[in-house]
C-alpha cells in the first residue's frame, strides 16, 4: 500500500503537462478579455463609431487599429470573443447534456433504443457539420440562442457516440456487473459507477467540442447566418475585412489571431486533460 | 432444518436457438449448510448460481423448474423485490478480485455504497468495522485508498467484506480463490469459513478444484455437461464415489503419495444441447453399456448421496 502523501491530484498530472499549462494560461488571459466585455471595461464602445479615426493602424490609442468607421478593433475583438464563447459553452453544454443522456441509456439498456439512438446518429453524421448547422439555422433565426441550437444539434451525436462506446464496454465489466449482484438500482449504477468512469472521456471531448463549436460559430457568422452587423463576432470581422484587408492587415489580423488563439487554447486544453485523467500514464 | 435455497428441476437454454444448457438440475442448501458445486467450465455452474441471482444473461433463459429462497420462488418476484435480496439476503464473491472493484472509487465508498443502495445507515466506522474484520491492516488508511493501491489478495478481502457486510443468508463464491496464489487461497479459504460461522450463513462454493472443495463444503453437487451427475456428502463423495465421472475427477487429484501416472479422462464434455437422448458422460465413460447411450439415467433429486448412472462404480458390470 502507498502512503497517503504520495497520492496526487489530478491537477497536478494536469499541471505537468506542459500543453495542458500552456492551453490553460492562454485560455484564462482569454476568458479574461471575455469577460472585460462582459462587463463593460473596454477601452471604447464596440459599437462607437469615431470619424476621425477610419481605418488606423495600430497605436497606443487602438492597439488593434481601427476599422472603416473608426470603431476600435481590440474592443470588438474582446466583445466578439465574448459572443463566440458564449455561444459555444451554451451549445456544447446543451450537446453534451442530450448526448450523454441518449448515449449513455442507449448503451445500457441496449435494444431498440439503442438502434435508435444509433441510426439517428448515424443520419446527422452523413452531413457535413457546417452544412447541417447552414440548414438548421436558417429555419430557426439569426438570434445567438438559435445559433446555439444549431451548434448544439449538430455536435449532439458526437456526445451520443462518445458516451455510448464506453458504455458498452463497461456494463460487461467485471465490478459493473457486481453492482448488479449487490442489488443497485439502474439509476444508480448508471449516476454512480458508470458516469464516472467516461468522465474522463467526456471532459477530453467537451473541451475539444468547443473549440469546433468556435470554429462553427464564426463560419456561421462569416456566412452572414450567425451574429449580425453591426455586433461584433470574430467570424464576420474577418468576414468584413476581406474588403480592407489589402490596404488595412489589421482589421484582419486581430479576430483572426483571437480565432486561432481560442481554438489552439482549448485544443491543448483538451491534450492536457487527456494526459492527467488517463490512469494508464500514472505510475503509483 | 429448513432449506433455505431449493433450485427445482432447473433447466436453462439459449433464447435464440433454444439449446439447452442447463438439464433439470435439482439441489438443496440448508440454512446454515455449505455445499459445493463442482464441475468443468461449462458445465453450468455460474448459469445455475446467476439464476439463483435472478441476473442470467440477457441470452439465456428458464426453460423449466423453479428457484426459491425462504420457500418464495425467485422467478416470479418483481424486480424491486429481487434488488432488495441481492447483497443484502444472497450476495456474491467472484474469480477475479482485480477486476471486480470500480476503480475509480475509493474503498471505503464503494462498501457505503451497498448500505446506501439498501437504505440502511452507512456510517464510516461501521465500514472501517467490517474491513477489520476481513483482516485489512490498517483500516482507516484502507478506507480512502483506491482499489489499484492494493494487491489481489486483499482486494478479493474488499470484495468479501462488501459481499458480508449485510449478513446475507446465503453466500455465492463463484470460484474466488482461483485466481490467487496458494498462501493467500488458503487465508481467503480461512476467512470465509470464519465469517461464514461468525454469521450462521449458508454458502455455495462453485469450483472446480476438488481440493479446495473438500475443505469448504459438508454437501458436494457434481455437474457434468448441464445436468448433476452426483450428489453427496463430502465424506461419500470422495470415500465411495459412484458416478464413474467424479471418480474420474477424483482420481485426477494430485496427492502427496501419488508414485503412479494421474488419471485421466479421455476425451472432451459434450455440448448439453447435443446429448439429448442417453447419458452425458456415455461418450467418455469406462463403465459404458448399451444402455447408457439410448437413454437418460434418473437425475438425483434427494439429498442422500445420489447419482444419475445406469452402472455406478461398485457394482456389477
Amino acid at each position: 500500500m502507498t502512503k497517503k502523501s504520495s497520492r496526487k491530484t489530478w491537477f497536478y498530472y494536469y499541471w505537468n503537462s506542459l500543453s495542458g499549462r500552456i492551453g490553460l494560461i492562454l485560455l484564462t488571459l482569454l476568458l479574461l478579455g471575455a469577460l472585460c466585455s462582459l462587463f463593460h471595461i473596454l477601452p471604447y464602445g464596440p459599437l462607437a463609431q469615431d470619424p476621425t479615426a477610419i481605418i488606423k493602424g495600430p497605436s497606443w490609442h487602438h492597439l488593434f487599429g481601427t476599422d472603416q468607421f473608426g470603431r476600435d478593433i481590440f474592443s470588438r475583438v474582446l466583445d466578439g470573443l465574448r459572443r463566440s464563447l458564449s455561444v459555444s459553452v451554451v451549445a456544447v453544454f446543451l450537446a453534451t447534456f442530450l448526448g450523454l443522456f441518449i448515449g449513455v441509456t442507449a448503451g445500457y439498456f441496449g435494444g431498440f433504443l439503442d438502434t435508435l439512438a444509433v441510426r439517428l446518429s448515424d443520419i446527422f453524421f452523413a452531413f457535413p457539420a457546417i452544412l447541417l448547422a447552414l440548414a438548421i439555422v436558417s429555419a430557426l433565426g439569426h438570434t445567438w440562442i438559435d445559433t446555439s441550437f444549431a451548434i448544439a444539434i449538430v455536435y449532439t451525436p458526437i456526445f451520443v457516440r462518445v458516451t455510448r462506446g464506453p458504455v458498452l464496454s463497461l456494463k460487461e465489466l467485471d465490478y459493473i456487473k457486481a453492482t448488479k449482484v449487490l442489488g443497485y438500482s439502474s439509476s444508480r449504477i448508471l449516476i454512480k459507477h458508470i458516469l464516472p468512469n467516461i468522465m474522463p472521456i467526456l471532459l477530453v471531448q467537451v473541451a475539444l467540442s468547443l473549440s469546433w463549436a468556435i470554429l462553427t460559430e464564426s463560419g456561421l457568422s462569416f456566412l452572414g447566418l450567425g451574429t449580425q452587423a453591426p455586433d461584433a463576432s470574430l467570424g464576420l470581422m474577418v468576414s468584413d475585412a476581406q474588403s480592407l484587408v489589402s490596404f488595412a492587415w489589421w482589421t484582419l489580423a486581430a479576430p483572426s489571431l483571437f480565432l486561432m488563439l481560442s481554438v489552439v487554447s482549448l485544443n491543448l486544453v483538451g491534450d492536457g486533460l487527456r494526459d492527467s485523467l488517463d490512469p494508464t500514464r500514472k505510475s503509483i | 432444518m429448513n432449506p433455505i435455497l431449493q433450485v427445482k428441476n432447473l433447466s436453462l437454454q439459449t433464447r435464440e436457438d433454444k439449446r439447452l444448457l442447463v438439464d433439470d438440475v435439482s439441489f438443496e442448501i440448508e440454512e446454515g449448510e455449505s455445499v459445493g458445486l463442482v464441475g468443468e467450465s461449462g458445465s453450468g455452474k455460474t448459469l445455475t448460481a446467476l439464476s439463483i441471482l435472478g441476473l442470467l444473461p440477457a441470452a439465456v433463459e428458464v426453460k423449466s423448474g423453479e428457484i426459491l429462497f425462504k420457500g418464495e420462488s425467485i422467478s416470479q418476484m418483481s424486480s424491486s423485490a429481487l434488488q432488495q435480496i441481492r447483497g443484502n439476503r444472497i450476495s456474491m464473491i467472484y474469480q477475479d478480485p482485480m477486476t471486480s472493484l470500480n476503480p475509480m472509487m475509493r474503498i471505503g465508498k464503494q462498501i457505503q455504497e451497498v448500505f446506501d443502495a439498501h437504505e440502511i445507515d452507512d456510517s464510516k466506522e461501521k465500514v472501517i468495522e467490517a474491513l477489520r474484520s476481513v483482516e485489512i491492516p490498517n483500516p482507516e488508511e484502507a478506507f480512502s485508498s483506491y482499489p489499484h493501491e492494493f494487491s489481489g489478495g486483499m482486494r478479493q478481502r474488499v470484495m468479501i467484506a462488501m459481499a458480508m457486510i449485510l449478513k446475507p443468508n446465503l453466500l455465492l463464491a463463484d470460484e474466488p480463490t482461483t485466481a490467487l496464489d496458494v498462501t493467500i487461497q488458503k487465508q481467503i479459504l480461512n476467512l470465509v469459513k470464519r465469517e461464514r460461522q461468525e454469521n450462521a450463513m449458508s454458502l455455495l462454493w462453485i469450483s472446480h478444484d476438488l481440493g479446495v472443495v473438500s475443505e469448504m463444503v459438508e454437501k458436494v453437487v457434481v455437474m457434468y455437461a448441464g445436468r448433476v451427475a452426483e450428489i453427496g456428502a463430502v465424506k461419500e463423495i470422495f470415500q465411495h464415489p459412484r458416478h464413474p465421472y467424479t471418480n474420474g475427477l477424483i482420481g485426477s487429484i494430485v496427492k502427496r503419495s501419488h508414485q503412479e501416472r494421474l488419471l485421466s479422462i479421455p476425451g472432451i464434455p459434450p455440448k448439453p444441447w447435443t446429448i439429448e437422448s442417453s447419458c452425458a458422460f456415455a461418450d467418455r465413460c469406462p463403465r459404458v453399456q448399451t444402455d447408457c447411450t439410448v437413454q437418460k439415467p434418473a437425475f438425483p433429486t434427494e439429498n442422500s448421496h445420489s447419482y444419475s448412472c445406469f452402472h455406478p462404480e461398485g457394482s456389477q458390470s
